[in-house]
Formats: structure tokens, sequence, C-alpha cells
């Protein structure tokens, strides 16, 4: 027994030493330059002056333009405002990779083990190719006289000079990203759903339950932790996202990857302020995913008990 | 036995390693800057080995080789980027003994603010940022920066309209067209600026550096603020896109040839240097990659006809010359947060 504790030890001693050099010493080069005092590019000396920076502002709210009333507002503190709009692009491209991977999974569990095998090698096709490329590529089917929009001209759905004003803006961000993301959604659900127990269904639909109670009160709370675990993998990448912002956003609206970017990669570099942000953008998701997973630990010990 | 064979193989390995001397110089320079056949040539005439590396902004070359152990020879830094790394003493001094051909450049761009002397660096290449059209789309085409800020001129190009995505670039059209310095912007001129920019920004369909050549040669925008050689290159693929330098004046800059102060083939890069400086190897680069040379013993009739009357080789008169300074921190940090508000 113990021999085989030892030895199981060994197993895990690639992984440690690969996330001990490549995981834990960057976090902690970031931690610590994060409390360093700014320079050219970094003293190492004590100073709290990024945190100061991080929250100058505070929580209080301007114009967002002071000459246009009908612009609306935005909060002064520019971590909280790009924060903000990463917040919502990321949900809305979690919502969008749901609404879509949620059905393709439960599709996929109900194939034969043959076609599950050819449809589970399928979703995995996106991430063969590089993200800037396939970034790219969506510029040309969604720009300006682009194939989608010559393609709806021939329809008839489109006037000769309509656009569907779809390309560089927050929307096309997102679609983007829905595609690319796809696949982190539709692996966890599809797991969690092939091990759900079938029989449990036609147990309900005897007890007369309709098709809606059965999904909502019996596949939904079982396939519970797959969904989360692909909203997680989801949400915590597109909050991070920097090529998409840059390339289908047009680089008009910044989201907090693109924003940490320029803290370290734009003259005059601003390393502390870059690390506290990241460092600030790290805690904020860890703290949501151990949240999310309790919560959904906490269903999964209900619905067993 | 077998262990001992291995290191045999091993021991044998690393000694030939050593044993050759053949130098090897390591390059980290603009992408599109020297042409392959040229470092392949000067390989074959001198026996020193070349491998380059690429960088697409001044920002991202010091950050690579801010800490002086990033392990290059040569770097390709622009004027402001050449200021700054000569203060972080990052660049070696020159021996001018050693580059002969410093006498085939141009004094157009020798002896500026940064360079005094060419003292730490080559000055290699020049090109300006004006703006570009698509003479097929745009009825009433620029003149002027101030012409970029006007609505109802904006109007009928609305969507089809893209600005540099650097806050320096940016800020210089607004500065420039209110008739003030785009190198001392003053906390009251960028907010006068910003408005100019916050009333542009709706008719923009992107700000863009990398690839505003591209969508500028394919029709999806019809006018763009873009590099020169960047232009020429849309240019030679798009003979519909003409080129202006508006009339306030223009931001123009110099990418340079500098040995870093790290470099322990400080010699070998000499040679490589003025060897660069050959006008005929100098030509080869600024036919392929489209940007122009600063060497002047170039003959005007070898340079590509397609160039030769493209936006690259499209000067500036000298008081229309915009060289941006190193801003220094505060002031930096005052045109970055101008362009953060302006996509917030």
């Amino acid at each position: 027994m113990m021999g085989r504790l030892r030895w199981s030890w060994f197993l895990m001693l690639p992984a440690l030493l690969w996330l001990g050099v490549f995981f834990v010493v960057p976090l902690g080069m970031t931690a610590v330059a994060a409390f360093a005092r700014r320079g050219e590019p970094l003293e190492w000396t004590f100073s709290m002056a990024a945190w100061v920076e991080l929250g100058r502002g505070g929580f209080g709210v301007v114009a967002r333009d002071p000459d246009d009333a009908a612009a609306g507002w935005r909060f002064q503190n520019e971590a909280l405002a790009v924060g903000w709009r990463t917040f919502w692009v990321s949900a809305a491209t979690t919502a969008g990779a749901f609404l879509i991977g949620f059905p393709a999974a439960l599709f996929m569990v109900r194939r034969s083990a043959r076609w599950r095998r050819v449809l589970y090698g399928l979703i995995m096709i996106p991430l063969v190719a590089n993200s800037l490329i396939l970034a790219y590529a969506w510029v040309t089917l969604l720009r300006r006289d682009g194939l989608v929009e010559k393609f709806l001209r021939t329809l008839g759905v489109l006037g000769e000079d309509g656009s569907l004003g779809l390309i560089y803006t927050p929307s096309a961000v997102v679609l983007g990203m829905i595609y690319w993301y796809l696949p982190f959604m539709v692996y966890p659900v599809y797991s969690s759903l092939e091990k759900f127990d079938w029989r449990l269904l036609e147990a309900a639909a005897d007890l007369g339950a309709t098709a809606w109670q059965r999904l909502v009160h019996v596949l939904w709370p079982l396939s519970l932790p797959g969904i989360m675990t692909g909203c997680l993998l989801v949400f915590v990448q597109a909050a991070g996202t920097l090529v998409f912002p840059e390339l289908l956003g047009g680089s008009k609206t910044r989201l907090l990857g693109p924003l940490i970017h320029d803290k370290f990669l734009s003259y005059p570099e601003n390393y502390p302020l870059g690390s506290a942000l990241a460092l600030a953008l790290m805690i904020l998701t860890t703290f949501g995913v151990w949240q999310a997973l309790r919560v959904s630990g906490e269903r999964k010990d209900n619905s067993v008990s | 036995m077998r262990l001992s064979r291995l290191l045999a193989i091993f021991c044998l390995a690393t000694a030939s390693v050593t044993a050759a001397p053949a130098q090897t110089l390591k390059l980290l320079v603009w992408e599109e800057y020297l042409d392959p056949s040229v470092l392949k040539a000067f390989t074959k005439e001198t026996g020193i080995k070349v491998v380059e590396d690429n960088f697409d902004d001044n920002e991202g070359l010091m950050a690579k080789t801010g800490t002086g152990k990033s392990g290059y020879d040569i770097v390709s830094p622009s004027d402001y980027a050449v200021q700054i790394m000569v203060r972080r003493k990052l660049l070696a001094e020159l021996d001018h003994a050693a580059l002969k051909n410093l006498k085939n450049l141009s004094p157009d761009f020798t002896d500026l603010y940064y360079n005094r002397g060419q003292k730490f660096a080559v000055p290699y290449t020049w090109g300006t940022s004006g703006l570009a059209y698509n003479k097929k789309k745009v009825k009433n085409p620029p003149a002027s920066w101030a012409d970029m800020f006007e609505v109802e001129k904006l109007q009928p190009l609305k969507g089809r309209i893209s600005m540099l995505d650097d806050a320096r670039e940016v800020a210089a059209t607004a500065l420039l067209a209110l008739g003030l310095d785009p190198n001392t912007g003053k906390p009251g001129d960028l907010e006068k600026a910003a408005v100019l920019l916050r009333r542009q920004k709706p008719f923009l369909a992107k700000y863009d550096s990398a690839s505003a050549e591209d969508s500028l040669a394919s029709g999806e925008t019809w006018l763009a603020q873009g590099f020169s050689g960047d232009i020429a290159t849309a240019q030679a693929e798009n003979p519909d896109i003409a080129y202006i330098l508006p009339k306030e004046g223009v931001s123009f800059f110099v990418d340079n040839l500098c040995i870093l102060q790290e470099s322990k083939n400080k010699a070998a890069a000499h040679v490589l240097l003025d060897y660069l400086m050959r006008p005929e190897v100098a030509l080869v680069s600024m036919n392929a990659m489209k940007f122009a040379s600063t060497n002047k013993a170039i003959k005007a009739e070898e340079i590509d006809e397609s160039l030769r009357s493209s936006a690259a080789l499209m000067l500036p008169a000298r008081e229309k010359r915009v060289l941006f300074m190193d801003p220094g921190q505060e002031m930096g940090d005052a045109f970055e947060a101008l362009f953060n508000d302006l996509k917030n």
C-alpha cells in the first residue's frame, strides 16, 4: 500500500514540475510586479501605487461622451468600465455557446457508438486551426461586401448597398468567440450526458411527467455539473481573449485582454498596473469558478440524497 | 556499455559545436524589412551566419531587449525608440571606421534629433503615415487632417474608414488638424483633440495598424490612415489607391539599424551594417519590401517603376515632417489614456 502511494507521487512529478515552472513562477513574478514601483520598466521596491491607480475613480460614473448626452454613461474607473463590458461579452458568448452546444451534445449522445466517435472528432476541427487565421477568415466572411453580405444580396434579403453592419462591433466579437469556444462547451456537457441513466427519463414518463418536466426536473439537474464546467471553460477563456476584440471588433472597444496587453506592450509601459490588472482578473475568475463549482456540487449532492 | 557509448557521442557532438568558430549574428528587425536573399548573399560573401527574428512594433522590440540579455546583436528601432533605447543604455556606439558606406546616406535622414552624428544608429528606411483613398469610391478626397473631422465629409464614407491602431499616430492627426504640436500634447491640447476624435469615431470601420492596407486594396475600406510602404503594397494590388500627405504636416519616421550594447559580435555586426548600406544591397530590399531606402547612392532608374510613383517615395517638405519624440512617462500616459477613453 505504502509503496503504491509513493509510486503514485512519481506519476504526478512531471505535472508538478511543469506547473511549478510554467505556472507558479510566472504567477509569482506577476504578484511581485504588482507591488513593485513603476520604472523603466520596473524598480524592485515595494509600492502600492499600481493598486491606487487601479482603483482611481472608484465606482463613479461619467458621461461616455461629454459633448453628447445620448451616448450614455460609463464607469469612470478604467478597469471597471472595461471589466463590465468584458463581463457582458463573455456572458453572451457563454450563453450562445450553451444554446448551441447543449442540444448538440444531447443529439450526439443519443447516436450509435460509431456516429458518436465521428461527431466527437468533428467538433474538434476548429481547434486544429490557428485562432488568428480563423479570426481573419471570419473578417473575410462578415466584412462589408464580404461573402455573407454578397450571399444575402443574391437572395434579395439585403438591398444593393445594404449592409449587416455586423463587422467591427461587439456582436461580431461574440459570434467569433461562440464559434471558437464551442468545443469547450460541447465536450464537458457530452461527458456528463454520457453517464446519464436514460431509464430515469422513462421512469419519470411512467410517473406522468411531461417532456418539459422531464427536461427541467430530471435531465437538467443531472447534467448540471457538465454544463457548469462547460460554462466556466468558455467564460474564463472569453474573459481573457486577445485576438477576437482586435480583429473582429476593429479594436474600437476595449476588453480586458487587450487592456492588460497594452499595459505591458505600449510605451510608456506600466508593468505594475498590468500585473495588478492581471492579478485582479485572476482572483475574480478563481473566486467565480470556486463559487460555481460549490453551487453545482451542492446541487449534485442534493439531487443524490 | 551502452551508456558510455552515448556519453562518447555526446562529447563528440559538443566538441564539434565548440570547435567551429563560425560566427552567427542574431537580428531582431521589422517584418518585411530586409529581403531574405540579401542575408543569404551576405553569409556567402563573409561566412558570417545570420538568424532573423521579427517584431511588429517598437514597444514589442523594447520589451524584448529591455533586459539587456535578449541574445540579439542587431535591431531596427524607429527614431523615438532609438532615443529611448539610448537613454536606457541598450545601444552600442557605432565605430565609424568600420562603416565606410555611411557616406551613402542621404542628409535628409542623417543627423536627426535622436541620432546626432550617427553615434548609435544607421538610418536605413523612412516613411510617412498619410492618407490613402480609393479613387473610384471617394468623390471628394481629403487634402488635410481637418477634413478627417468634418462630419459632412465623413458621412458618405461612414463605415469605410480606418485609422491606425496607435495612440500617438491617431492623436497626431487631431493635433495637426488643430494646428497644435503633436510632440508637446499638453493636457488642454489633448482634450481638444479628444473632442475631434470622438466626433470621428462613429464613422470609422476600425482602428487597424496590421492589415489596413489589405482592407483598402480589397475595397472593404475606402479611406485609411496608413504607413507609406504598406500603402505602396496596396497600390501594387489595386491601381485605384491614391496617397496624399495632408497639408498641415505628416508623421514621418526613420527606421534604423543599431547594434545592441549586449552584443558579443560587435565587429561582425559592423560588417553586416556596412554591407547593408551598399546601394545595390539596399535596392534589393527596397524593391521587395516597398519601404524607401535612405541610401542616396541608389540610382533612381534602378528602382522599380511602380515604386517610383508610389506612396513610398513621397517625401514631405522638410517643414512638414513630424518626427515623434519620446513623450516621457507622464505625457505618454496621457496619450494612452486619450486613446483608451476613446475606446471605452
